[in-house]
């Protein structure tokens, strides 16, 4: 027991499941921002399903290569999309990446080899003879377990999709009412029955259930109630070419190329909907009105050699995911997040009683840059992200419980953010003129922040550059999240404070970029020191002169280099609490500029 | 340190700091929350919209938010903290006079600030 934290051992959080994720399941009508009002969402159950051979999810899927697809061998079958032009464009992509190599994303450029330059181009040739399809949603419609679509170079609007009309008063009989009273929420069913209403392209990996679904919502958001048999699990969908730029899904404004306006047509450019053991490789998606990928409700997911661009909320969005790898990809232009795991499943401190620790999601080897923010994840537990790097955004990293209400898993816990570049995140899209049109606000020049979060580990990453501040930490305290001691969120209670323990920064460089240059961030690390909140320590971090920090040294607790985290206990820092209530309310402040919220402002470029 | 005590002790330390101060009545002209909404659904709406809208139609809007952010849900209701109306339509009056926050989802800043606003 720490402090006035509700520590939970797993056991008893899992017992605590029932009600806790019962009641947040409750809660939970998605919170995400959407044209259409979401359905509440359940975790799914974590084990493979074996109904199908090979079982799906359970796991991270394994990819298939290219070259299998032209095998006729089971498991699953092929379907090829193309476009008149598309093996000229192979041809000629593969002719300049053999003389320039390419892009994976902006820090990893690779050469092509001959021999593999031949080969590619071998097996482009060989798909399309085998093409029928020229529009990727037929193609996947006409997919079943197992089997997979693969895209030939080019850019793909998917006209009939786009045809389609949103809010269809066709499928006006799926709509339920959420949990919230929200009439008009689109039910599983209706994405089934029109699937390019809100979609692009729909991967739907599950046939409708027996049943209905349960209205209201079930309390325990563990275990998809009214699942259907897999109709579309182990699905793969890929890009055909030299990297992911050869295949474009554009679900707005094609001129714009890869930049702005979005000019979207549809909200969501890819959604896999219950779709277990699905993968996505080697293709962009850009130009839509919220998510350019969109996963939900999927057991066991990789998206893999990928690129987003320009989506109005977020470039990949997963929702109550589990067994999810996310790896090899850019994000640039999103008005909130470019990459988003909404309420992972719990692995860490909540988890399941009995079940060793895990990460349920990870991601990894992505740049994300020119967004709001590069990362965020609301309620989103025990997720390793390492190995990215996180540039050129107001923010570069958000882990919160702001939305608690709509995301299962408060407080949120357990993530692993290691071996991060966080720099130069100073990009300022509040500013007249900016091609992101941000729809949220956060602090410019921030590298990572911490908004309410426990047993987070932040180790051996680097931040320079940015120029506020390197890092923050802050607790919110439960009483500003459920605030009726009779009717809680689960894990909530108005009485306690149950966010901001146990939180670690060691073995960080601060103020160094990579190549020895002093960059050094406004003030490297930021603690409100909420009272009472234990644990949160700081250790080991280095940087080319005394690390600085809010509060002033010696305000951060090194906890004896980490060995004994009870030294640390919050005792409120007012400057820092003033400022998180100046910007986050302003309602005292009609005009945000006040110097009590300098959060829009771009901060001025620290000298070394 | 008690649990509650530590959570009493903190409120009173952000209450100290809070301007608009903690468990205080709603005095003055509250809005009466009703009436049209904004025309779109209400996790897509923001401060364009807000702008766009007449009195009637933020009325009905911070109505939804209210429910959207905390309004009594499930078998056995739960809710997350909610702004009083008043507060909820200053909100989005201070922020959406300004240029960048043309963008903000109306739910986001809803939520934010309720987060970090003392329950009434």
């Amino acid at each position: 027991m720490s402090g006035s934290r509700r520590r939970v051992p797993p056991g008893k959080a899992a017992r605590r499941g029932i009600v806790a994720a019962a009641l947040l399941a409750a809660l939970l009508v998605a919170a995400v921002a959407s044209g259409h009002i979401e359905r509440a969402s359940y975790w799914p159950n974590p084990a493979p399903d074996t109904s199908v051979s090979p079982p799906a999810g359970g796991k991270v899927p394994d990819p298939r290569s290219l070259a299998t697809a032209l095998l006729q061998s089971p498991p699953g079958q092929t379907r090829v999309v193309c476009q008149p032009n598309s093996l000229g464009k192979a041809a000629s992509s593969i002719a300049h990446a053999r003389q320039h190599g390419y892009d994976i994303r902006p820090h990893d450029h690779r050469s092509l080899g001959k021999q593999e330059a031949r080969d590619l181009l071998q097996i482009n040739r060989e798909l399309y003879k085998d093409c029928e399809f020229h529009q990727i949603q037929p193609a996947v419609t006409a997919s079943g377990n197992n089997d997979r679509v693969v895209i030939l170079p080019g850019i793909y609007t998917e006209p009939t999709s786009r045809a389609q009309p949103t809010n269809d008063p066709a499928c006006a009989q799926y709509k339920i009412t959420n949990d919230k009273s929200q009439a008009g929420a689109v039910s599983y069913a209706y994405q089934f029955h029109c699937p390019n209403d809100q979609n692009l392209i729909a991967v739907l990996g599950r046939a409708l259930g027996p049943g209905s679904d349960p209205q209201p919502p079930l309390l325990d958001r563990h275990n998809i109630p009214n699942l259907g048999r897999c109709i579309r699990c182990n699905f793969q969908i890929e890009g055909s070419g030299v990297s992911a730029d050869d295949v474009v899904i554009d679900g707005g404004r094609v001129a714009s190329g890869n930049g702005p306006p979005i000019g979207a047509v549809k909200d969501v450019g890819i959604r896999a909907d219950r779709a277990d053991g699905f993968v996505l490789r080697n293709l962009i998606v850009r130009h839509v009105n919220e998510h350019a990928i969109y996963v939900l409700e999927a057991e066991g997911f990789l998206l893999d050699r990928f690129k987003t661009y320009y989506a109005g909320e977020y470039g990949v969005l997963t929702f109550v995911g589990d067994h999810g790898l996310i790896q090899n990809c850019e994000a640039a232009g999103s008005g909130d997040a470019g990459l988003y795991p909404g309420s992972s499943a719990e692995g860490g401190e909540q988890r399941p009683p009995g079940t060793p620790f895990r990460y349920t999601q990870e991601f990894r080897l992505c740049d994300s840059h020119h967004n709001a923010l590069g990362y965020s994840g609301t309620d989103s537990n025990s997720v390793r992200v390492d190995h990215n790097n996180f540039y050129d955004n107001a923010l570069g990293f958000s882990t919160d419980v702001f939305t608690a209400a709509g995301h299962p898993g408060f407080p949120q816990d357990s993530d692993l953010i290691e071996h991060n570049n966080f720099y130069s995140n100073n990009f300022n899209p509040y500013l007249p003129g900016s091609d992101v049109t941000p729809t949220v606000p956060v602090p410019v020049g921030t590298g990572l922040w911490i908004a309410g979060g426990n047993n987070n580990v932040l180790r051996n990453n680097r931040f320079w550059n940015n120029w506020r501040r390197g890092s923050m930490l802050f607790a919110v305290p439960d009483a500003f999240i459920c605030d009726n001691p009779d009717n809680q969120i689960p894990g909530c209670d108005p009485a306690e404070t149950n966010t901001s323990y146990d939180n670690s920064f060691h073995d960080n460089v601060m103020g160094i970029a990579p190549g020895g240059a002093h960059q050094p961030n406004g003030t490297d690390f930021w603690w409100s020191s909420w009272p009472g909140t234990t644990g949160n320590c700081w250790f080991k971090n280095t940087s080319y002169r005394p690390i600085t920090s809010v509060p002033p040294p010696p305000g951060l607790p090194n906890c004896n280099n980490g060995t004994d985290p009870s030294l640390s206990v919050g005792t409120g820092y007012g400057p820092a609490i003033s400022e998180l209530l100046s910007c986050l309310t302003t309602i005292d402040n009609p005009d945000p500029n006040d110097p009590n919220c300098t959060w829009f402002k771009t901060p001025p470029k620290p000298t070394p | 340190m008690s649990n509650r005590w530590a959570t009493t002790a903190a409120l009173a330390f952000v209450c100290a700091l809070f301007a608009a101060g903690c468990g205080g009545s709603n005095s003055g002209a509250v809005p009466q929350a009703q009436g049209p909404d904004l025309g779109v659904p209400i996790g897509l709406a923001d401060c364009t919209d807000w702008k766009r809208a007449d009195v009637s139609q933020r009325l009905g809007t911070v109505r939804e938010l209210r429910d959207f952010a905390g309004g009594p849900v499930g078998q056995e209701p739960g809710h997350g903290n909610v702004l009083d109306d008043k507060t909820a339509y200053k909100l989005f009056q201070n922020y959406c006079a300004n240029f960048f926050a043309r963008g903000f989802k109306l739910y986001k800043l809803y939520e934010r600030a309720a987060a970090f606003t003392p329950p009434q």
